[in-house]
């Protein structure tokens, strides 16, 4: 009787713990790669939703597909999605969020509510911009990956490490979004549809959830150092007085260090971006083997920079939020100067300088 | 049965008793530690939980140093003995209603956080039945088993305290400035809310006359234990803060868990998945230990000679609790009451019996 006893409690045990209720083949799944979100052209009141799939299935006509939908946000847009398609809908390997500029400047944190709510979708998805409409860079086939949301998680990944633009994933969004003392930044594609290419160097900025602004090429380079970001790239900065030759550097590395201080009610943010970098090239014949010279190099270097940054933050300024991140070191510094609901005037207000500090370590292998 | 007669003088080891100190403790707790306690003393949740953490060592001390007059009585007898016999009986009782509802609700948490990560589709009840089921098996033959099943998982407890550098790269140590900024009487009333984390150290009392050898310095290790504790709990919070800030971790439900997945990482898809295994652990001791006190102290009371007749017998009972909670804010509110109880049994009843004894000991010699 012990013995029954026993085996009957081993048998149902054995079958609540191979978690039956919740055991799905992966033939049962449709594994989603790519979100998209859109204004609906029919209704500019609701998101047209696209998400991208791998088909799987041997012999399908096609190795990927998508399907759209229309509802006013991504929680609704799933029961319409799931209808549409023939096998249960899994968000758990999203890699890519994609937004279209007409969307984010109309603001997007509550078609991500349901992201952030879903245990399953990864936190670590990139968060992306885009020029045209999500559903055409979903649709666009790129040469060296299969998949496009495997080429943008990539390039991404890439252009954020060549210091070009912010890796912004939900969590990372979700995150400036809901912190006092900083406004979401992220990667902006430019997708030209007609050619066929798609280039990152772009940075979307945000106040809250709207986009606000777009800053490119050198400017979202010195937007990535001043968020103290600086990871690899290149720099290249005119000789003065010399149009035609040019210096440029190799970023190695760097961090930034920011000051603050308040004197007479006003605010004082003084930064400094060091960047040790490497020559890449100097296309004067001139021998560069003289310290003198690599100092003359550096002060070229910060100069040129010193210039970009300021305008990056006269930019910002303008538009009237801290994508950078100042308001976290003034909270953390001076906690009765800073109010969070009027942070966008005093950031405005505060006199925020920041100076370069390149340092050469390498020549290359010739000089 | 020969091992069971190991320890001649006891039924655990003085080392058992330190681990199963730190095992009781670690448990659902840290789950939602760093949110509760900052939503009261804001980036200074650390110092909140240091303080917890040293105001209950110093607890822990009195604790042991009271019952130590007491060698050769259980709980019940030196709570009689100091207290009278009504009010040691009541107390006992109490002692074995808190120690039910504290498993109660312990298993509901476990439920609750599988049942929203990794089993979606499958019932509460199950998840409940089937911690409920591992539970009795790891009590049903006594303290001497479960102890040594503590003794094996301690283990598991050093990669799940090295678990907290994985999202080292994405920290920003500003969000914990400024340093006692939130004000001490902010931080003093975040104490209150980490209770519930550290709840559990009172079975101090219940397992003390089981230990073997107690001319070793349990005072001194007991104190240990609690100060381990204590730095893995306040570490814990000082990352979570500066991985969140105090604004976002308002918004995550579990913060020990979506902290792990911030990061991406080569291979590995889910790496929550790592912190549950070696969580699901340590969390089904800190079950086993709690139901386990329930049992010595009805056996305490009804004077039988095994626990494992209780070990079934309030089984259907603690399931049962487990199952009153109707949604996760319920079970939030469980835990907070469950809290509120801890206060009474680690805190006021460990310093009521010191007085006690104080006072009877100064009479003693008096006559």
């Amino acid at each position: 009787m012990k013995k029954l006893l026993k085996f009957l409690t081993l048998f149902v045990a054995l079958g609540l713990l191979t978690s039956c209720w919740d055991a799905k083949n992966l033939e049962e799944l449709l594994i989603i790669y790519t979100v998209g979100f859109d204004v609906s052209k029919e209704d500019p009141e609701k998101l047209s939703i696209t998400v991208a799939f791998p088909t799987i299935i041997e012999g399908a006509p096609k190795d990927k597909a998508e399907v759209t939908t229309q509802s006013p946000s991504l929680g609704g847009g799933e029961q319409n999605l799931q209808n549409k398609v023939y096998r249960e809908i899994s968000y758990g390997n999203t890699r890519v969020v994609i937004f279209s500029e007409e969307l984010a400047r109309k603001g997007i944190y509550h078609h991500i509510d349901s992201m952030l709510r879903e245990p399953l979708f990864p936190a670590t998805s990139r968060f992306v911009i885009v020029n045209t409409r999500a559903i055409d860079l979903i649709n666009y086939d790129p040469p060296m990956s299969l998949f496009v949301s495997e080429f943008l998680f990539d390039a991404v990944r890439q252009s954020n490490r060549y210091t070009a633009v912010p890796f912004t994933t939900l969590r990372n969004f979700n995150h400036q979004l809901f912190t006092d003392g900083i406004e979401p930044a992220l990667p902006y594609i430019v997708y030209d549809s007609e050619g066929e290419s798609i280039t990152i160097n772009c940075i979307a900025l945000f106040f809250e959830d709207r986009m606000v602004d777009i800053i490119r090429d050198d400017m979202a380079m010195a937007f990535m150092l001043l968020r103290g970001e600086v990871n690899h790239g290149f720099i290249t900065a005119p000789l003065p007085e010399d149009d035609k030759h040019h210096l440029t550097i190799s970023l190695t590395g760097g961090h930034t260090k920011i000051k603050t201080s308040v004197k007479d009610d006003v605010l004082y943010i003084n930064q400094e971006v060091i960047i040790n970098a490497d020559l890449s090239e100097f296309t004067r014949v001139d021998s560069i083997f003289d310290a003198a010279m690599l100092e003359s190099f550096e002060k070229i270097m910060e100069d040129y920079l010193d210039d970009l940054l300021s305008t990056t933050i006269e930019r910002m300024k303008k538009n009237r939020c801290d994508n950078i991140g100042y308001g976290l070191h003034v909270r953390a510094n001076h906690p009765d100067f800073f109010e969070k609901d009027e942070w966008c005037c005093l950031f405005l207000d505060a006199v925020v300088e920041a100076k370069s500090d390149v340092r050469i370590k390498k020549v290359g292998i010739s000089h | 049965m020969v091992l069971y007669g190991k320890y001649k003088d006891g039924e655990i080891t003085p080392i058992q008793s330190y681990i199963i100190l730190i095992s009781i403790m670690i448990g659902t707790g840290i789950l939602g530690l760093s949110r509760i306690v900052a939503a009261v003393s804001r980036q200074d949740a650390w110092i909140s939980v240091l303080v917890n953490g040293i105001f209950i060592s110093i607890i822990m001390a009195i604790m042991v140093f009271t019952i130590s007059k007491f060698k050769e009585l259980n709980f019940l007898e030196y709570v009689c003995h100091l207290l009278s016999k009504p009010v040691g009986y009541t107390i006992t009782i109490g002692f074995i209603a808190y120690s039910i509802l504290a498993t109660g609700t312990i298993i509901r948490f476990v439920s609750e956080m599988i049942g929203t990560w990794f089993l979606p589709i499958t019932p509460i009840y199950v998840i409940s039945a089937i911690t409920v089921i591992t539970t009795i098996y790891m009590t049903r033959k006594g303290l001497t088993v479960l102890a040594r099943f503590n003794e094996v998982i301690a283990f598991m407890l050093i990669p799940f305290a090295l678990l907290v550098f994985v999202s080292y790269t994405e920290l920003n140590f500003v969000y914990i400035k400024p340093i006692g900024g939130s004000g001490i009487k902010n931080i003093m009333a975040g104490v209150v809310p980490s209770f519930y984390a550290f709840g559990g150290y009172e079975i101090m009392m219940i397992v003390y006359p089981y230990i073997s050898n107690k001319k070793k310095p349990i005072l001194k290790y007991s104190v240990l234990s609690m100060l381990l504790v204590t730095l893995f709990y306040g570490g814990t919070v000082f990352f979570h803060i500066a991985l969140f800030g105090p604004d976002e971790i308002q918004r995550v439900l579990f913060p020990a868990i979506n902290y792990i997945g911030a990061v991406d990482f080569p291979l590995v898809e889910r790496m929550e998945i790592f912190f549950t295994v070696f969580w699901s652990f340590t969390v089904l001791s800190t079950v086993a230990l709690q139901y386990m006190t329930a049992n010595i102290l009805l056996q305490s009371v009804f004077k039988n000679d095994k626990t494992s007749l209780y070990a079934y017998i309030l089984s259907p009972i603690v399931f049962a609790i487990s199952l009153i909670p109707k949604n996760t804010v319920d079970v939030a509110e469980m835990g907070d009451q469950v809290g509120r109880l801890t206060i009474f049994f680690s805190m006021i009843l460990p310093l009521l019996l010191f007085f006690t004894y104080l006072i009877r000991k100064r009479r003693a010699i008096k006559k």
